[in-house]
């Protein structure tokens, strides 16, 4: 796997490209990769944890069912992260309900990554042909308040420099949002 | 290596603690680590993930597998001390009332 420098990106400065093949190996270093542009766009640790989740589970999808040849790229703005990994495999049958079947209980088998990613995500998408899939999910952000030591309540997205913890309304119309994750 | 795994028997029980990383890569090894305890006749597992850093849904599966292994043959598989991410990830697939969790690894060697 290569991962492209994001300063190089000149267009996309809130970008990170880590392209293939991707091996099973791989998964550890893009989680070392991805924590540390974590720190570098103030994310949360939670936000980041729950990102490398994501990751590993569509990353491990590709290396399973992909061929392995694929990209992962990540995408920050403002209150939201899009992940996104596309590989160059054969397919999905049904994409649109892909994910959304509750895994079993019974059944260690069972596949259960497309379902905890659309439980972690705000938003998924597949898309999926005989010449490749591309799954993109949006995460909310929970962003640190950068420098100030502040600890960011679950209830606070925090602009960096902006915004100081106690001040932010926890309800009504300009209430800070949460980490967006469901459950 | 990216997961450790460390046996110790405690009474009639093992106490298996993870140190690393669970995922596609690494669950091979606990698969196998798993499967060499109960092969041995010892059904009574404590799983220790304090220091599980990251666990994905290869790692849920080869969990499953070990305590439907324990459980058939009379024993049992219990998680403890699985950070609040792992704890969310059980109860996101369902397994949150399946495998047994603690807090601690001492709660869940009670009466061991």
């Amino acid at each position: 796997m290569i991962v492209h420098d994001p300063e190089a990106d000149q267009d996309r400065p809130t970008s990170l490209l880590i392209t293939g093949p991707f091996a099973n190996r791989d998964l550890h270093r893009i989680r070392e990769v991805v924590r540390a542009q974590a720190v570098g766009w103030n994310l949360h640790p939670v936000t980041a944890r729950t990102l490398n989740v994501v990751i590993t589970e569509l990353v491990t999808n590709v290396i399973l069912h992909g061929g392995g040849e694929g990209r992962l790229r990540l995408s920050v703005r403002t209150d939201s992260l899009y992940c996104q990994v596309a590989d160059y495999g054969p397919g999905i049958t049904r994409p649109h309900t892909a994910g959304w079947r509750p895994p079993s209980t019974a059944d260690p088998v069972s596949s259960r990554g497309l379902w905890i990613v659309r439980m972690l995500c705000d938003h998924l998408v597949i898309d999926s042909s005989h010449i490749g899939t591309t799954v993109t999910a949006r995460v909310g952000l929970c962003r640190t308040a950068a420098g100030s030591g502040a600890q960011p309540s679950p209830l606070g997205v925090f602009e960096a420099g902006t915004l100081a913890p106690d001040k932010a309304p926890l309800a009504g119309p300009d209430a800070a949002t949460g980490d967006g994750a469901p459950v | 290596m990216a997961l450790k795994t460390d046996e110790t028997a405690h009474g009639t029980g093992v106490v298996l603690k993870l140190t690393g990383e669970l995922d596609l890569d690494t669950a091979p090894i606990l698969y196998s680590r798993l499967e060499d305890i109960v092969g041995r006749g010892r059904w009574r597992i404590v799983v220790d993930a304090s220091d599980l850093s990251f666990c994905d849904s290869t790692g849920l599966s080869a969990l499953l597998a070990a305590h439907q292994a324990c459980t058939s043959a009379g024993g049992f598989l219990r998680l403890a001390a699985p950070d609040d991410l792992l704890v969310r990830l059980l109860a996101v697939v369902g397994l949150q009332a399946t495998i047994p969790i603690y807090s601690t690894v001492n709660s869940a060697l009670e009466g061991l």
